[in-house]
This record gives structure tokens, C-alpha cells and sequence, in this order.
């Protein structure tokens, strides 16, 4: 386990809530411009996020060659790091790690119900389907990750 | 004299007047409770947009910016959030009551003030007040869909930024707790004043030493505020409907409960007139019984 000065907090936070508040060591998020990896002591920042998955090394991984991952899929807004606290303000967020299998493909039962109906603009339909390409694949991991765990 | 016939029917009309009271006062506790946990679930959003939004309207660099600027246009928006439906006490008149400031301003200073309301119950009362909304939502729900408040918020930050609008702000109710509620206005724009207004709302305004000169922005500062300053509006306007939607539960639990208090006392008054017009029908018969037994011996 990594001591704690090579760690640093970092924060998820969505309009429906906290969706994750710990020490971690690293953290890869999906800015606007491409991936952007933090680090302890990472200088202040405050950047505009993308659509894409975001991985949060957990601490408590006693392993150095299989390090445990946290993966959100985020949907725009903003990261701020100042003071070692890296806090990750999303339009909207979801992870899907520690849900049931039967929730997730209701989940994406729900996305594909959503993009079928004509509640969008193309502009928009376009970056929902990049968002459900996504949410799928972070569907894929999480069931990955739920299988080895077990 | 009522019959008893007669005040039976009236008793079982109030006790059905009473069950639909107390369902109501049911519906209202259960809404509450889940816009309460979506309330409660969203400060922590709240408070880190505007931690953010501080920093950027404490800029230098950010003066001229044209959402932090004074417009001179002479026009004025103010949304007014209403209840959903009926039978909330006076939370109308309380909205009414906060909008007639903005309203009698704006006749001082000779502004152009346009009225934007969802087409709910307050609607029906600003016409018979003799005003007319510059526009009505007719397709929003209890709470307005993303979508929804997207287009609201692109509409605002667009005219604001043309110079097209000096000023826009919601009066509706504001939820402080189960026991305390205010009709209030919150400024949207100009954004400085929303920002204002949205620190003194959170635990802690800017933790850190640190100013915008020791940030790294990306991409450029000006094209970080127009995006923080779209969230922020968005939020802003997504927790007046939340707040609105709450005071208007708590409201109509209120209403409801005394309605249902109120039911209840005049069952219990009915009962008591019912029995005793029954006992002064059965002493009137048993009367009537024992005279005319008597004329015959």
C-alpha cells in the first residue's frame, strides 16, 4: 500500500451526488483536449472535461503489478486540482462498479429506449451515441472486474 | 329542524372529503421525501460550482468579459416558478406578493420587464391581476426536463452576452427547511451577483491561498468562464425548481393536514348532532306511542 505522501483526495461530484470521495494515486480523467493523468503534487488546474471513462487507482491494492481501478464514465464540466485534491465537477457521471448485472441492462435498456425515441437533436443524438459506445464499454469492465474479484 | 337522514348524508359527504385530504397530505409527504434526498444529494454540487465560480469572478483578467459586464439595454426577465396545482395555502400569493417588487420598479425606472412563467397556477392569477406573461411553459412537468433547462439557459447566457438583457432573476419559494420556506429572487445574470449570492449559500467560499494567477487553465480562461457560467446558470435555475417543488409539497402537507383536522371536528360535531336528533326522534315517537295508548283506554 502506497504511504501517504505519494497519495492524493480526489472528489466525483454529479448533480445527483457524491459519486466518489478518496485517496487515491493516480487519476486518468477525459478532458476536452484528450486524456489528462494527475499525480501528487500536480499544479493548479482547472480544465474543461470531455466525454470518455475515467480510471481512479485505489490505494488499497496490495499488489504493484495488478493495482485495483475505480472507472466512472464522465459527460462534461470541469476539474479543478488545487492542494492535492483533484475535484471533478461532472455534467453527469455514472459508475457501474458493485451494481447488479440485471441494473446495468437496465441502465442501457434505458439509453438505447431514450436514443430510439425523438427526444434529440441530431447534434445531440450524435453525442449520445458516443455516450452509450462508451457506457457500454464501462459496462464491459465492470462486469470484467465483478468476474475476477469473484 | 335537519332531519337525521339529512345529516348523515352531510357527515358521509365530509368523511369523503376527508379521506381525499388526507390522500393528498399522503402524496405531498411521499413526493417530499424523495425531492428531499435529490435536494439534499445535490449541494455538494452546488457548492463546489460555486467554489468555482468564485475564483473566476475574483479574476482581474475576467472584467470585460460580456456575462460579467453591466448591460445597458433597458430590459429586465424575471421568471416566476408558481405551484404545480391547487390547494397549497397562500404559496401563490406569496410568489405574487415578491414579483409586485420587480414589477413596481420597474415602472419607477421606466424598464421593460417581461414575465416568463411555466402554465401553472400562478398564471391564472397574474391574469387576474391584469398581467400578461411575455411567455408561458406549457410542456414543463413538476420539474422541467434537462433538455428544457438547457434551452432556457443557452436563451438567457445568448441575450445577456448580445447585450440584450440587463437583468434575470427567479422569484419563486425558497426552501430553507421543513419548517421555514420564503418567496425570494435569486439574479441569474449578471453573473457576478448570482455568484455573490451562491457563496454566501455554501460552507466555505475558497479554502485555498491560491488565486486565478496560479492556475493553469485550459483551454483559455474566457472560454472556461462561458462554460462554468453555463453550468452554474444551469444549476442555478434546476434548484429554484427544486426548492419551488419542495416549498409546494410542504405547503400542501400543511393545508392538507389542517383540512383533514378540520374534517375530522366537524364528523365529530355531526356525530354528536346526528345522535342526538335520533334521541329526540325516538323520544318523540315513544311519545307519541304512549299518548295515543292512553286516548284509547
Amino acid at each position: 500500500m502506497p504511504d501517504s505522501n505519494e497519495t492524493f483526495q480526489c472528489v466525483v461530484i454529479a448533480p445527483r451526488g457524491k459519486l466518489l470521495d478518496s485517496e487515491t494515486v493516480s487519476v486518468v480523467f477525459p478532458a476536452h483536449d484528450g486524456q489528462v493523468g494527475v499525480w501528487r503534487n500536480h499544479m493548479p488546474m482547472l480544465c474543461k472535461l470531455g466525454l470518455g471513462i475515467m480510471t481512479v487507482e485505489d490505494i488499497s491494492s496490495d499488489s504493484q503489478l495488478l493495482p485495483k481501478h475505480t472507472f466512472l464514465l464522465i459527460d462534461g464540466g470541469f476539474a479543478q486540482v488545487s492542494n492535492n485534491l483533484l475535484t471533478i465537477i461532472a455534467q453527469d457521471a455514472v459508475c457501474l462498479q458493485g451494481v447488479e448485472t440485471e441494473k446495468v441492462d437496465a441502465i442501457l435498456k434505458k439509453a438505447v429506449d431514450k436514443l430510439a425515441s425523438d427526444v434529440y437533436t441530431p447534434q445531440q443524438r450524435k453525442h449520445e451515441i458516443q455516450k452509450l459506445s462508451f457506457l457500454t464499454k464501462l459496462a464491459e469492465i465492470s462486469i470484467a472486474v465483478k468476474d475476477k474479484s469473484v | 329542524m335537519i332531519g337525521t337522514r339529512q345529516i348523515l348524508h352531510r357527515r358521509n359527504a365530509i368523511d369523503s372529503i376527508r379521506k381525499m385530504t388526507r390522500t393528498m397530505e399522503m402524496i405531498s409527504t411521499t413526493r417530499y421525501k424523495y425531492y428531499y434526498n435529490r435536494w439534499l444529494a445535490a449541494r455538494d454540487y452546488h457548492d463546489a460550482l460555486a467554489r468555482a465560480g468564485y475564483l473566476l469572478v475574483t479574476s482581474p483578467k475576467l472584467y470585460n468579459h460580456p456575462l460579467l459586464k453591466t448591460n445597458l439595454s433597458g430590459r429586465s426577465v424575471i421568471l416566476a416558478i408558481g405551484s404545480n396545482g391547487g390547494l397549497c395555502g397562500s404559496y401563490n400569493s406569496y410568489v405574487y406578493q415578491a414579483m409586485k417588487t420587480h414589477i413596481s420598479k420597474a415602472e419607477k425606472l421606466g424598464k421593460k420587464l417581461d414575465i416568463y412563467a411555466p402554465n401553472r397556477r400562478l398564471v391564472g392569477l397574474l391574469n387576474y391581476h391584469g398581467i400578461t406573461p411575455a411567455r408561458i411553459y406549457n410542456d414543463m412537468d413538476e420539474m422541467p426536463t434537462e433538455l428544457q433547462i438547457d434551452e432556457m439557459t443557452d436563451e438567457i447566457v445568448n441575450q445577456y452576452m448580445a447585450g440584450q438583457l440587463d437583468y434575470f432573476g427567479i422569484v419563486y419559494m425558497r426552501y430553507y427547511s421543513i419548517a421555514s420556506q420564503q418567496a425570494q429572487t435569486l439574479t441569474i445574470t449578471p453573473l457576478a451577483e448570482l455568484i455573490d449570492d451562491l457563496t454566501t449559500r455554501t460552507t466555505a467560499i475558497w479554502p485555498w491561498a491560491l488565486s486565478v494567477e496560479d492556475f493553469y487553465f485550459s483551454p483559455s480562461v474566457t472560454e472556461i468562464t462561458e462554460g462554468l457560467a453555463r453550468m452554474i446558470i444551469h444549476s442555478s435555475i434546476q434548484s429554484c425548481f427544486m426548492d419551488a417543488i419542495l416549498s409546494e409539497h410542504v405547503a400542501r402537507m400543511i393545508a392538507m393536514k389542517n383540512a383533514t383536522e378540520n374534517a375530522e371536528d366537524m364528523i365529530k360535531e355531526l356525530t354528536a348532532e346526528y345522535n342526538r336528533a335520533r334521541q329526540n326522534q325516538i323520544t318523540r315517537d315513544l311519545l307519541d306511542i304512549i299518548s295515543g295508548a292512553e286516548a284509547i283506554q
